[in-house]
């Protein structure tokens, strides 16, 4: 049986480097960018005849959209709209890449954790920066929420502050976590097929019904990341 | 005589009904929406652990203090993890069942 875990390697198409760091074009990045391209292709081929009342191919989109712009604004509220497109983009982004994953010979770069985890980075320093625009030093009572005495500080503000640096590692590890053991899994199964000869009409009957259950927990994860990103922001953009 | 035992057998029936509604919710509870639930809240627990290792860990290296901030934040970490998980129980009740 082949090695289940081959098919996250990650492997250079071009080769660069930059000042000794080796910054090669590696599958990873060509699925990163054929997924944006899928994105701005299906949206521009379901948009191409806009109309006011929607045809059944206008729909979809806008049905993506209404229901992530009702999700901003009961998670970050009114104030929090004007960041709405940095959340579709972060769910059409990862929800394209999950389920792109799950095509033969492509590649799955939402099971690494450098990819993610920059992203949810990004997703928290964004958190930051905005807390900061808005509320400017009153962001700090992040920290040190209303109504704990000041004597607790030394205590509270090192806990405030690792809760907040560990969200993007929850993020992160759930997100990873539910790509990785979905595709091992499907490999295993792909596995026994070759494996179990005659009898291999058994697995594929399983694989068939994985790969349903695997869009559905693709675009699962990538709506409860997208709930939880929501979330932060609203936990920044307003006090405790 | 006759009426009180209707009254009775309604109580009776009313309290079957009650009994089997509570235990038809606790079935409706163990869906996978709860074990996702259940799944986060674990990985908030472990990864407030883990990032107050890693920042204790590298405050250690910063500071050649091994081992007095790892031990620090080790524990810090893990109330921070506890804080992650009631937060994020918290924002699930006031926004409803979701996720």
């Amino acid at each position: 049986m082949a090695n289940p875990l081959e098919q996250f390697e990650i492997k250079p198409l071009i080769n660069l480097s930059f000042k000794g760091y080796d910054i090669s074009f590696s599958n990873s990045a060509l699925a990163m960018c054929l997924t944006s391209v899928a994105i701005v292709i299906v949206f521009a081929l379901l948009l191409r005849k806009r109309t006011i009342v929607p045809t059944l191919m206008q729909s979809v989109p806008e049905a993506l959209y209404e229901f992530i712009y009702n999700l901003v604004k009961t998670n970050v509220g009114k104030g929090g709209l004007k960041y709405f497109s940095f959340i579709f983009c972060l769910f059409l982004y990862i929800a394209m890449g999950n389920v792109f994953g799950l095509f033969p010979y492509s590649f799955t770069f939402t099971s690494h954790i450098a990819a993610v985890g920059a992203l949810s980075v990004l997703a928290l320093i964004f958190n930051i920066v905005v807390g900061v625009y808005n509320r400017k030093l009153g962001y700090l009572r992040t920290f040190l929420p209303k109504g704990i005495p000041y004597i607790l500080a030394p205590l509270v503000v090192p806990i405030e502050a690792i809760s907040l640096l560990s969200k993007p590692f929850s993020l992160t590890v759930r997100l990873v976590a539910n790509m990785t053991v979905g595709h091992i899994m499907l490999k295993i199964l792909g596995g026994f097929v070759v494996g179990l000869g005659l009898f291999g009409f058994v697995p594929i009957i399983f694989q068939a019904l994985i790969i349903i259950f695997e869009l559905f927990i693709a675009v699962l994860q990538a709506f409860i990341y997208t709930v939880l990103s929501c979330i932060y922001l609203g936990d920044a953009l307003r006090s405790h | 005589m006759k009426k009180t035992n209707d009254i009775d057998e309604l109580n009776q029936r009313i309290n079957d009904f009650k009994k089997r509604k509570t235990a038809s919710s606790d079935v409706d509870k163990l869906s996978p929406q709860s074990a996702s639930k259940g799944f986060q809240m674990s990985i908030e627990l472990v990864s407030g652990v883990f990032v107050g290792a890693a920042i204790g860990y590298f405050l250690d290296y910063v500071f050649s203090t091994k081992p007095l901030f790892l031990c620090i934040l080790l524990v810090l970490g893990g109330i921070a993890g506890m804080l992650n998980v009631y937060k994020t129980a918290h924002a699930d009740d006031k926004n409803g069942e979701r996720l």
